[in-house]
């Protein structure tokens, strides 16, 4: 059950000799089972943060504890999905969704089990067999959430994850993160879905979603909680509650385009100060 | 089975069609160099019940156990060397060094430490495959994209798990284009090889032939190099098939 806490992150890299600040003073608390949305301008180190949320990177200054105790490396149940390359294109879609499970030594039995009634859930069943060259790009995000779901995450980091999708698509894989948030929000109320039962067979904990785009409107659509990056150094410029997503309606309400817009000027604020 | 019929009557097509070049080209020179088509099938399936297909099943040995030789030895190496920047700072220099050596200038010291046998003419081909996939590979190798191997070890796997799953199958395609390459090289050292000091292969067959000049039992010989370097080819192809399923959609 994580509640996610970043206190006063800061990560400095070297290049061509310089140090170079990607972020800075950044501190954030996601209460457990909620979304946040990063969104900033390209370069604003809004993925460096991802990163380091996944313990890939070791930040240079600061502290993250995630459920109470101190990040120090990598977390089993937190799961990373990339914008691109994440899935391999030798491994079938039933071998790149096991992959997270066989990489961790997962019995056979339950990879085939697990593997199987999570792409049943996602719609890929019939593809299993497919490779991802012969997918659309949004069956290719598909397999790549399958993947993460499959490891049964309590904490799921999403990098651009729907940014090279055409506009529909985009929209349709949204609206796919944010049932499945949704039905674990509220513990498996929808316990018919065999997706939603884990490991041990218990009702899993609520998901808490990070989501780090550049598009304004799936930040609107997915964040309940939004957070506004700037540039030079990559900080926080506002954190804004968003109360009103949830719902796939959501998209077409008088609410969701005024947030839109509050998110627009804030954006170009931050920009502005850079 | 379409696809191997499909091929079968592109290879008997091809098969007419050289000997109908051939034999057009044989009927206007008129030398004894170039004989008939006609003469040369002739002796080449009375040769091959006995002496030919000896010579023939040496030299296939030869290349056969160079090239998986070269494989086993070229691609981890080339494998470790793209991916681990500290090794291959102190070992790419020696190979960029020896790389382009023409390896049959080492067919002398071979032979004097490796004796005239099968032995140095393994070592010399199994030299040349190496380094061409080694070079391949290890380019192959950096290439993979950064996010890849993010990917992975975001999913918590070991270096030995990357290697496993993301950099040993990113790199195959481009190993086999190598291997392709490499056996053509690697026949045509085996025959310069077994021209020297040596009485068995396709090579000495040529060879002896030409000495004698009985042009009708080189030809045959040239048809057998020809069938040795179309097996392997093939033999390739259905191991790369096998491997790299996802880069035939």
């Amino acid at each position: 059950m994580p509640q996610v806490e970043l206190t006063g992150i800061g990560v400095d890299y070297h290049n061509l000799g310089h140090a170079v600040t990607a972020l800075d003073d950044v501190d954030i608390t996601i209460p457990e089972g909620d979304t946040l949305a990063i969104i900033g301008p390209s370069g604003c180190g809004k993925s460096t943060l991802l990163y380091v949320l996944s313990g890939l990177i070791q930040p240079s200054r600061g502290s993250i504890a995630i459920d109470g105790s101190v990040l120090g490396g990598q977390r089993r149940q937190t799961a990373l999905i990339l914008q691109d390359y994440g899935l391999f294109p030798w491994n079938t879609v039933f071998d790149n969704a096991a992959l997270g499970l066989r990489v961790r030594h997962t019995s056979e039995e339950y990879v085939k089990e697990r593997v199987g009634v999570i792409l049943r859930r996602l719609g890929l069943w019939e593809m299993r067999d497919r490779y991802p060259g012969q997918l659309s790009g949004g069956q290719r995000q598909r397999v790549a959430i399958a993947r993460s779901l499959a490891l049964d995450p309590d904490l799921l980091l999403m990098d651009e994850p729907f940014s090279s999708l055409d506009a529909l698509t985009r929209e349709e894989l949204q609206n796919t993160v944010l049932d499945i948030w949704r039905e674990r929000r509220f513990n498996g109320k929808h316990s018919n879905n065999r997706a939603d039962i884990s490991e041990d067979g218990n009702l899993p904990a609520p998901l808490t979603v990070i989501l780090v785009t550049h598009s304004i409107e799936e930040a609107a659509f997915l964040g309940r909680r939004i957070a506004v990056m700037g540039m030079n150094p990559g900080r926080i410029v506002a954190t804004v509650d968003n109360e009103g997503m949830g719902d796939a309606g959501y998209r077409n309400t008088p609410g969701f385009y005024t947030q839109c817009s509050r998110l627009r000027g804030l954006l170009k604020n931050g920009a502005g100060d850079g | 089975m379409g696809l191997a019929m499909d091929k079968a009557k592109g290879y008997i097509g091809a098969t007419i069609a050289i000997f109908v070049a051939w034999y057009g080209l044989a009927f206007f020179l008129k030398v004894q160099a170039l004989p008939s088509p006609i003469a040369v099938f002739a002796d080449f399936f009375r040769l091959l019940p006995g002496d030919l297909s000896r010579h023939f099943a040496i030299s296939l040995y030869r290349v056969i156990v160079s090239i998986v030789l070269g494989v086993l030895l070229a691609l981890p190496t080339g494998l470790i060397l793209g991916r681990e920047e500290r090794l291959d700072r102190f070992i790419a220099p020696i190979i960029f060094i020896l790389y382009p050596i023409p390896k049959i200038v080492f067919l002398p010291i071979l032979l004097l430490l490796l004796g005239l046998g099968n032995l140095s003419k393994i070592v010399l081909i199994t030299l040349i495959v190496f380094f061409q996939i080694l070079v391949t590979t290890r380019d192959a190798a950096r290439e993979i994209p950064s996010q890849s191997i993010l990917s992975m070890r975001s999913l918590g796997a070991t270096n030995w798990q990357i290697y496993k799953h993301v950099v040993y199958p990113a790199s195959l395609p481009k190993m086999f284009t190598a291997l392709r390459i490499a056996s053509g090289t690697a026949i045509a050292v085996l025959f310069f090889a077994e021209s020297f000091a040596t009485e068995e292969g396709l090579g000495y067959f040529i060879m002896d032939a030409w000495s004698r000049f009985n042009y009708q039992d080189m030809f045959g010989g040239i048809i057998a190099m020809a069938v040795m370097g179309l097996i392997i080819y093939e033999l390739l192809d259905v191991i790369e098939r096998r491997t790299c399923a996802w880069t035939r959609l």
